[in-house]
């Protein structure tokens, strides 16, 4: 465990559901901190009741929201200071295309599942003009199912959730070099019978 | 000179979309995911295979962890491990009030203490207080 960790943990014990907000807001914006690790260790603190399990929920959830809202309105703004050049490339409209379409999937499933895609997603979803309206449906449902998910999992394994920690990282790892993996064969498959992957 | 006209959309391009992506483009992307989803896939495999291992020693009882975290403070091990304040600031030889929010590892560092010592301390206290001592036959 890092000094960032472990001083993060002595804070979630001082400081309760305010830290976690924090720390989650400020990780969805792409700030490099543990947050799955607190959430899980908010779960296991909740079971001992050193901190209260519905308010942190709540502010654990509000807090992630929003932290996504901020990414997509960053991704929105930098969306306007591409060169048009870029922006009227095959691979941007592309791009732009594919999330009209499949967007409101990739929202969701990158909250929880695919996590380390989560910040990227929200930049492409602001940058290529996605409706906020159509990205705060997923996003909110993502982030409720991840806070419940990962708190639940603190909470079950409240004396061993160091060690769900490790597992969530890793099983995050996994699915995305799977999910990639995946991708990569099919696309070749598809390119060798003659059929563009996009279609 | 006039930048108002579109060029004309190339055969097999898609309006909506413009021009698709070259062929060669497309392989080259896909080679991309594959080669990065397979180290992906075999870093973390390996380390989730490390971690189901470790824990399997952990279980057969090869490896001991120690119970007690430097991250911790004295009013979490009194509610997470029943060691009063009291007993604890006592054994470590620190002031009798203050300081709540300061980690083990902080106090270690204040007072000079060796980590691995005051952890063990308080350690012991909290088996004394989970298996008392068996009482000997008076004499």
């Amino acid at each position: 465990m890092t000094d960032i960790s472990a001083a993060l943990l002595t804070a979630l014990i001082n400081h309760g559901q305010v830290l976690l907000g924090a720390v989650l807001f400020f990780a969805a914006l792409g700030v490099p901190l543990p947050a799955t690790l607190l959430l899980l260790a908010a779960g296991a603190f909740a079971r001992q009741g050193v901190i209260d399990p519905v308010s942190a929920a709540l502010t654990g959830w509000l807090a992630a929201v929003s932290g996504d809202l901020a990414s997509y309105a960053l991704g929105r703004a930098l969306g306007r200071h591409l060169p048009l050049r870029m922006k009227e490339g095959p691979a941007w409209r592309s791009a732009s295309r594919l999330f009209q379409r499949w967007g409101a999937w990739a929202v969701f499933f990158t909250r929880f599942l695919l996590t380390p895609l989560a910040l990227p997603v929200n930049l492409l979803a602001g940058s290529t003009g996605y409706a906020w309206t159509r990205f705060l449906v997923p996003v909110a449902a993502g982030e409720a199912a991840w806070v419940l998910l990962l708190g639940g999992l603190g909470w079950v394994f409240a004396h061993s959730w160091e060690n769900i920690s490790a597992w969530t990282d890793d099983s995050a790892g996994l699915l995305m070099g799977l999910g990639l993996l995946g991708a990569g064969v099919w696309s070749l498959y598809r390119i060798r019978r003659g059929t563009p992957p996009n279609r | 000179m006039s930048h108002s006209q579109a060029p004309d959309p190339k055969p097999g391009s898609d309006p909506d979309v413009g021009p698709a992506l070259t062929s060669g483009t497309l392989r080259y992307l896909a080679l991309l995911a594959l080669v990065v989803g397979l180290v992906l896939t075999s870093v973390f495999a390996w380390r989730g295979w490390r971690q189901w291992e470790y824990q399997q020693r952990l279980a057969d009882g090869q490896v001991q962890v120690e119970a007690l975290r430097g991250w911790m403070t004295l009013p979490y091990i009194e509610r997470t491990h029943g060691l009063p304040q009291s007993v604890a600031r006592a054994a470590l030889g620190l002031p009798a009030e203050g300081g709540d929010d300061r980690s083990l590892h902080e106090w270690f560092d204040i007072s000079g203490m060796d980590p691995v010592v005051g952890r063990s301390r308080v350690e012991a206290l909290i088996l004394g207080r989970s298996h008392p001592p068996v009482p000997t036959a008076p004499p």
